[in-house]
């Protein structure tokens, strides 16, 4: 058993553990300039759109916003499977992380579609196999977090939970090859194509701008909840310890 | 402009729903800080009184 100077050491460094290093604070900076860069260039420097006018322009964080919730996804089903061969729960909290910020993101990636298919599409939504497979992963992933929510035992939960994320991964190129599969009402892929990029040079300029930020945006809030979580665990292992319930 | 209210309307909401989980996070740490603070108190009490949960030793 661990001695009471060890208890208390513990919460020392849980009371210490909110300040940011340096490299973080570097980050947070970083992140910084390139948001308000990302919304300059989307909101005032990209040209308008010729058919669209300026509602085209949500399309500068609603496209990254749907690629990094794939690359959140990615690295929930790595986590995941990383938990369950070595039962690490640094690997759980790095994957449930993920998947919360995933599930923020891909709901950022319907709310946003939803509201640029109004003025185009004259509909808020359509069944559309994007459009469908996009809303299933989100109820996959909100599954995931739920059963981590309502387990007993919440190693129970995260290895159940684990499996959900590793498997729902199944979704996820699906969705990304949705478009190119089915006759589908969402635009076809304006990046990767065998021609490069389908966009006038700004436009493509802007769209990297954007997905630097919403990606550095994704790591600065994962690594956030990655140290919530770590705290969260250590105060519950010592309230175990101390044999309390609740403290007020 | 055409539609200018669409693209208000998505900005805002992405905005929105990020602050509001960031805000979250405070919120979740600072109740979090107030538990340890308060688990730092309970482990006081208990040297101070030498007995305590014989579990912790």
């Amino acid at each position: 058993m661990e001695s009471r100077a060890g208890t208390r050491t513990k919460l020392d460094a849980g009371a210490a553990s909110s300040g940011l290093g340096l490299p973080l604070m570097a980050l947070l900076a970083l992140a910084g300039v390139l948001m308000v860069a990302a919304l300059y260039l989307a909101l005032i420097w990209a040209p308008t759109e010729r058919l669209q006018g300026e509602v085209y322009r949500i399309f500068f964080f609603h496209v990254p916003v749907s690629w990094v919730a794939y690359v959140a996804f990615l690295v929930t089903f790595v986590g995941g499977l990383a938990y369950l061969r070595t039962g690490r729960p640094a690997w759980d909290r790095v994957a449930a992380s993920s998947a919360e910020v995933g599930v923020v993101f891909t709901t950022l990636s319907l709310a946003t579609g939803s509201i640029w298919g109004k003025p185009i599409w004259n509909t808020w939504w359509g069944w559309d196999p994007r459009l469908t497979t996009t809303l299933v992963l989100w109820l996959i992933y909100l599954g995931y977090l739920m059963i981590r929510s309502y387990a007993a035992e919440s190693s129970q939960g995260a290895r159940l939970a684990a499996v959900v994320g590793v498997m729902g991964f199944v979704v996820v190129p699906i969705n990304f090859f949705s478009i190119r599969l089915w006759r589908s009402l969402h635009p076809g892929p304006s990046i990767g194509t065998d021609v490069g990029l389908q966009m006038e040079p700004a436009m493509g300029a802007t769209l990297m701008v954007s997905l630097l930020a919403v990606t550095l945006l994704y790591v600065l809030l994962v690594i956030a909840r990655v140290r919530l979580r770590a705290l969260s665990d250590a105060v519950g292992e010592i309230k175990a310890r101390l044999g309390v319930g609740g403290i007020q | 402009m055409k539609n200018f209210w669409y693209l208000f309307a998505a900005y805002t909401v992405i905005w929105a729903v990020v602050l509001g989980f960031v805000l979250s996070f405070y919120l979740r740490e600072r109740a979090l800080r107030r538990e340890v603070e308060a688990l730092k108190e309970l482990l006081d009490q208990r040297e101070r009184h030498g007995g305590g949960n014989r579990r912790d030793t």
